[in-house]
């Protein structure tokens, strides 16, 4: 039973961890001026 | 509506076509790249919202702001928060003279202007009456006061020092006292909105007093305000980057997608491209690793191979001469 919960652990650890190379976040950059009247 | 917001636009324009560019190299080290856009109207309290707005969107670098009067309250936001900031317009000396050690910026500086523009004032003008006049910004004030700072070491005394307020529309009491005073050039440290209206005010009262100013009349906005009464107006701007061999490229697909890439188009494009060459040589978008990259290294721009010195500012070419004429600015 614990031998089946540790592999079931292992098993989603490993989902999270590819999960997370396969999906990169975007980088987010700015351009800031004055875009409207003063 | 005529406002500096002709100056927005082209930071839009520049930083949207070098999005565009980036993405479709596969973005930055396999990474898609966002723009955000923010508006702080040249108005100082705006630009520290637009900052902080910034930081909660997750922002890693940012391409502004315009107006030296934003910038520098807006860098002490980034300062704090450890994000990049390269001003493509920017010019007041305080921006990088105060600023911390994330502030940089690709054009160049108010006393480098101003000095182009005294010398050139108190050669010309010798023996003649000029007014000094400022619309009391950061920006404006800074210029005027190093243009009449190596005027006076030239040898030239201003017979007129005055400030006015920019966004009012009647400035006939101020060319009143201009005309009165014979005055024979103006140099008018501020924007373009109160530039071309002071000069066609001058030109209703029969003046024919040359009008000299510097790098925020780059906007086709002026002669739009002006018309012909801008005619022969003179200012300083950086050599034109248009005629750069590294931007053709660039110009080319601007003009293909209708954009003009005038005024600071292409400083806004270049800024983005020191973050692209610096976080790709990084391998990572982490401010401190940014930041070592740009202080130490060259990148290849628009604007020409460039770097910055130790308090920020560019290693590209000073301030050249303008002159507006029948609505476009050609080099001197």
């Amino acid at each position: 039973m614990i031998k089946n919960l540790k592999k079931t652990i292992t098993l989603i650890a490993t989902f999270l961890m590819l999960g997370s190379l396969s999906v990169k976040a975007d980088i987010t950059v700015a351009a800031a001026g004055p875009m409207s009247g003063q | 509506m005529v406002s500096n917001a002709s100056f927005g636009a082209q930071f839009k324009a520049g930083a949207e076509m070098w999005l565009k560019d980036v993405n479709a190299k596969g973005g930055i080290n396999g990474e898609k790249v966002k723009l955000v856009i923010g508006d702080d109207a040249c108005d100082p309290k705006q630009a520290v919202s637009v900052a902080n707005k910034f930081v909660g969107q997750g922002v890693v670098y940012v391409a502004g702001h315009f107006c030296s009067g934003s910038s520098i309250p807006a860098s002490k936001v980034y300062t704090e928060e450890g994000i990049i900031q390269v001003s493509p317009a920017s010019t007041g000396t305080d921006y990088t003279d105060k600023g911390g050690p994330n502030v940089f910026r690709v054009c160049g500086r108010d006393d480098q202007q101003g000095e182009v523009a005294g010398i050139y004032l108190a050669k010309e003008f010798a023996g003649k009456k000029v007014a000094i006049i400022h619309d009391k910004t950061a920006y404006g004030k800074g210029l005027a006061d190093e243009t009449r700072k190596n005027m006076n070491k030239a040898g030239l005394k201003e017979t007129m020092y005055e400030a006015f307020t920019a966004g009012e529309k009647d400035y006939s009491a101020l060319v009143s006292k201009i005309k009165s005073n014979n005055i024979d050039a103006v140099y008018l440290g501020g924007y373009h909105t109160e530039g071309g209206l002071i000069v066609r005010q001058m030109r209703d009262q029969g003046m024919n007093t040359q009008l000299i100013s510097g790098d925020a009349l780059v906007t086709s906005e002026y002669w739009d305000i002006t018309g012909k009464a801008g005619e022969g107006t003179l200012m300083t701007f950086s050599p034109d980057p248009r005629n750069n061999p590294e931007a053709a490229t660039q110009v080319k697909s601007f003009k293909a997608a209708g954009v003009e890439p005038e005024g600071y188009v292409l400083y806004t494009y270049a800024s983005l491209q020191v973050f692209e060459q610096a976080a790709t040589k990084a391998g990572s978008t982490d401010y401190k690793k940014v930041l070592k990259v740009i202080k130490k290294n060259k990148f290849q721009t628009v604007l020409g191979e460039l770097s910055f010195d130790k308090k920020g500012d560019v290693s590209l070419p000073g301030y050249v001469f303008y002159e507006w004429s029948n609505g476009d600015y050609k080099q001197l």
